[in-house]
């Protein structure tokens, strides 16, 4: 399959760090919601699984189904897990920010 | 309250989405929506729903065909599946070619006919408002019998533009012959002119390509058509010239494009109203009134009100017919809608050109029959072509292949016998377009090929082709005959046979229902030939006179009879085909003097003779009896009998009323002769001399069987001395009766292409399925002739299965021959009766066709050497 290498996307990256904080709980709805409670944003749930099912081919991301639940019609839920390769490059960009914000000379003083 | 998302975005969810993400989507998207409703309210989580189901809508989503690398995909071994196609094809070059060939010639006939037949259903439908537009018969009633007449009195247009208010447009028609038209020193005389009031170009949808819509109302003034204009002015501007008559001068004030080819009102050009000065009384029937009715008018209620105009002005459309108490004149609209007009019953004195609909209808079986035909034989050829390859399909399916893979080489197939018939077809159907045009004189305009309908048309045939190729793939996915195929085994009882042969049998049995119509319709016109006319048109030669002047034309006669060559000349009334006249005669009767419409013609002394009338009680008319002129009175056989006459001699005759002509005797009766085609019965006719008060308008002249060979242009010669104005209109009088046939001659014509195109189709189709039972039956008959079998009973063996198509198909064809027969002859007053020949005659000429077609492998199978075949194991 084709990808845009292995760079994060921005909103890549924001999923995939809602899914790393929501543990065993990240599944569509969850991350939509964390996102908009964290971040202020509003994303539509299409959009999250498009970007979902995009981590899950990079390989950063693997899912498995839930149990029956009873909110959705007895719909099974599609549950996210970091794999060791998404932690990795989760921790590669991290670590790259915060590599160039540290070199940036008296940002802080800059700012106010 | 039960509370669900919106159940169609649900629906449309599930059906666009991949299954296999379809769960986690659907829970997804219910979840939220739960959530809103509790949250914001239903109506809001509704909306909110739908908007997350259109944005899920995106391709990473939809469901698509899972079959994407097995073989035999359509994008990855397409090339391969044409390969096969086309090796195919050419390894069975000959069969390959016979049911291209077969397919095209069957599409493109049946699709002509249906273009013919779109076109005749169409007539009319051009006009912007075509539902609303009606024309205005009447149907007039005198004394009990009543006649339809497509016109109408001349104060109608009037009337109901004074009276009846929702109608928006009215314009009124009058057919004015075909006048003389002079531009500079030439002459025109052949062209179809109506005189029509200014209101024409509202109603009627006719396209100006010069002058506008108000051209025709001022007096003097002339609408040409584009051909017509082309032809009286060359390259040159027609618009604003001037044509002149032999009484007044015209100005063309527009020049509109040529009418439609379905246009009931067929024209070259138009008068203005005004120019002419026509009596306009109640009392004059002869205008053809058309109306457009206001958008919401009622039609019904319309007819109600055009009755009750007519019943107040009753006394007017009596004019001065004066009527005694006891048979009154009744008069009633009649009001058809243009687009019926084409199709609908014969009326009176109607200028529109009328197609009897049965003819019509017939047509469209005959497009049934030949889709059905290409289609049948198509199949049965690549129905036969696969079972051969029976061996290559058990393969594929051991390997796998599924019957949609099976499909998608058929489809392939299919691809390539449109990508063949396409261009073939095209070519087929423009030739015959341009027969039809040059030969039959049948003109179809080319923009039926792109109108709804036949575009419907030509879309449900394809699409039928394509389903039915579908039963070739239920047949052979038979798994036991493809395990039969493997083992070599060649049953000779295949499921697949079955269908074949009821195939073949319905193919067969439409040759039949072919040959036997067009058997009934070509005696029919025998028929019609060899009865008894009553007169004899052999060797007539008809001139129309102009202006008709009395004395004038005896001079001209008296000229003519000098030639050597003519035997007899002398002048009439009446003709084939022109719009026949009934007028108001008394006649004597037991109840007394009792006023009748009669048809009348009147004629010279020497008319009845020189066509060959033949007198059959009392005598013609006679010079000698100075009386004759004024006074004396011949009648035919149905009038003698429907005025109730034993003995006609000496019966008293007045009229027709109106004239100079008053009291007279009939002197003479004569046989029944049928001047009108055979459509017809033969009506009530008076026949008087002509007098000097009432012109020649025609001059019949009887010629010697041997005459010299300029004899037509001698008589042009003494024409051109007596009216050297005019050129002279003649015709022979066999043609134009044969003329009064052009239709059923057309549907003749049509039928006589079918029949071949048939007959070759169902040759074609037997030959390759009797070459085909060869193959399947080697072996078999290999052993048989082993054994001992004589050949004879090899070829009996081998037709015996014909034989059997035969016989089932004359069972299909009989019902559908009686029923078409019955129908069609039933337009004709005067026909033949249906007897057990018309069905055995085509059985016959169909059981030898089907003989010397499988005969000749019959007679191979027969020869068969032994050897050859049972070497093969």
């Amino acid at each position: 399959m084709v990808t845009k290498g292995n760079y994060l996307g921005e909103f890549e990256e924001l999923v995939l760090l809602s899914v790393a904080s929501l543990v065993d709980d990240a599944y569509g709805v969850s991350i939509m919601q964390y996102i908009e409670q964290e971040a202020g944003r509003k994303v539509n749930i299409s959009a999250v699984h498009e970007v979902l099912k995009r981590l899950q081919r990079k390989g950063y991301l693997k899912s498995k189904m839930g149990g029956a639940t009873q909110e959705r019609g007895g719909r099974r839920k599609r549950f996210f897990l970091l794999t060791v390769s998404g932690k990795k490059t989760l921790e590669e960009a991290m670590k790259l920010k915060l590599q160039l914000y540290k070199q940036v000379p008296d940002f802080s003083l800059k700012l106010t | 309250m039960d509370i669900r998302p919106p159940r169609w975005a649900d629906k449309f969810l599930v059906w666009f989405c991949n299954p296999e993400l379809l769960e986690e989507i659907q829970g997804d998207a219910h979840e939220l929506y739960f959530e809103r409703v509790s949250k914001e309210g239903k109506k809001i989580a509704d909306w909110k729903y739908i908007w997350d189901i259109i944005r899920f809508f995106r391709w990473s989503n939809i469901r698509r065909s899972n079959d994407e690398f097995r073989p035999g995909y359509f994008g990855v071994l397409w090339n391969l599946n044409v390969k096969i196609a086309l090796r195919h094809a050419f390894r069975n070059k000959l069969i390959f070619s016979v049911k291209m060939l077969a397919l095209s010639v069957c599409l493109a006939f049946a699709f002509v006919v249906s273009a013919f037949v779109i076109h005749e259903f169409t007539y009319d439908n051009f006009h912007q408002r075509h539902d609303k537009i009606f024309r205005v018969g009447a149907k007039v009633e005198i004394a009990g019998v009543a006649t339809n007449y497509a016109i109408s009195p001349l104060a109608l247009a009037d009337g109901v533009d004074e009276e009846l208010p929702d109608v928006e447009n009215v314009c009124r028609v009058m057919y004015t012959g075909k006048p003389v038209f002079t531009i500079e020193d030439k002459s025109f005389t052949d062209q179809t002119t109506l005189a029509a009031s200014s209101d024409l170009f509202n109603v009627f949808s006719f396209e100006f390509i010069r002058g506008s819509k108000d051209a025709l109302a001022e007096p003097n003034k002339i609408v040409l058509t584009q051909s017509m204009a082309k032809k009286f002015f060359g390259d040159a501007e027609a618009f604003q010239q001037t044509i002149d008559l032999p009484w007044t001068q015209l100005e063309v004030a527009g020049v509109i494009k040529d009418v439609p080819s379905n246009s009931h009102l067929k024209f070259d050009a138009l008068i203005s109203w005004d120019t002419y000065d026509f009596y306009d009384g109640w009392d004059n029937l002869n205008a053809y009134t058309y109306v457009q009715l206001g958008e919401h008018a009622d039609e019904n209620d319309f007819y109600n009100r055009i009755a009750e105009l007519f019943r107040n002005h009753q006394e007017d459309i009596e004019g001065d017919r004066q009527l005694a108490a006891s048979d009154k004149l009744k008069i009633s609209p009649i009001m058809e809608n243009i687009m019926d007009i084409h199709l609908s019953e014969y009326r009176d004195e109607d200028i529109a050109q009328k197609r009897s609909k049965t003819n019509v209808y017939i047509l469209i079986v005959v497009v049934i029959l030949f889709f059905a035909t290409g289609l049948i034989n198509f199949l049965n050829l690549s129905l036969a072509e696969q079972t051969t390859n029976f061996r290559r399909i058990g393969i594929l399916q051991v390997f796998g292949g599924t019957s949609a893979n099976h499909g998608k080489l058929i489809l392939t197939n299919i691809l390539i016998t449109v990508f063949v018939i396409a261009p073939i077809s095209t070519f087929l159907i423009n030739a015959a377009l341009l027969t039809a045009e040059s030969y039959f004189s049948l003109y179809i305009d080319k923009s039926v090929f792109t109108s709804t309908p036949f575009i419907l048309v030509a879309g449900a045939v394809v699409l039928a082709f394509i389903f039915s190729t579908r039963i070739n793939l239920f047949i052979l996915s038979r798994s036991n005959d493809i395990i039969n195929a493997l083992k070599g085994k060649f049953n000779s009882r295949q499921s697949g046979f079955q269908v074949r042969e009821l195939l073949v049998a319905t193919q067969l049995s439409f040759s039949i229902i072919m040959i036997a119509i067009i058997v009934i319709i070509v005696d029919q016109f025998r028929f019609m030939n060899s009865v008894d006319r009553g007169f004899d048109d052999k060797n007539t030669i008809v001139i129309k006179m102009r202006g008709g002047n009395f004395s004038e034309a005896e001079t001209f006669q008296e000229s003519l009879r000098k030639l050597t060559g003519i035997k007899k000349v002398d002048g009439s009334s009446f003709y084939l085909d022109i719009i026949e006249t009934k007028e108001l005669f008394e006649v004597e009767t037991k109840e007394g003097r009792k006023k009748m419409l009669v048809a009348y013609m009147n004629c010279g002394y020497e008319y009845l003779d020189a066509i060959g009338i033949k007198i059959s009680k009392g005598r013609n008319f006679d010079k000698s009896h100075g009386s004759d002129n004024f006074g004396a009175y011949i009648v035919n056989e149905t009038a003698a009998k429907y005025f109730g006459w034993k003995d006609p001699i000496g019966k008293k005759i007045w009229g027709p009323m109106g004239t100079d002509r008053d009291e007279g005797e009939v002197v003479g009766v004569i046989r029944d002769f049928n001047f009108a085609s055979l459509h017809n019965k033969v009506e009530p006719l008076i026949i008087f001399p002509i007098a000097e008060g009432w012109g020649i308008e025609y001059v019949y002249i009887k010629t010697d069987p041997i005459r010299p060979s300029n004899l037509i242009s001698q008589i042009e010669a003494e024409y051109k001395k007596a009216y050297s104005n005019f050129p002279m209109e003649w015709e022979y009088l066999d043609s134009k009766y044969q003329s009064l046939y052009k239709e059923d001659y057309e549907i003749r014509d049509i039928f006589q292409v079918g029949l071949v195109i048939s007959i070759f189709v169902s040759c074609l189709g037997i030959f390759s399925i009797s070459a085909f039972l060869v193959i399947v039956r080697a072996k078999e008959m290999g052993i048989r002739k082993v054994i001992g079998a004589h050949p004879l009973h090899l070829f009996a063996l081998h037709m015996k299965r014909f034989i059997k198509f035969i016989f089932i198909s004359i069972v299909i064809a009989s019902p559908a021959i009686y029923y078409l027969s019955q129908h069609w002859l039933s337009n004709f007053a005067y026909h033949i009766e249906i007897t057990a020949w018309y069905f055995i005659a085509p059985a016959l000429i169909t059981l030898v066709i089907v003989l010397i077609t499988a005969g000749y492998h019959g007679i191979k199978n027969s020869r068969v050497n032994p050897v050859d075949i049972l070497k093969y194991e």
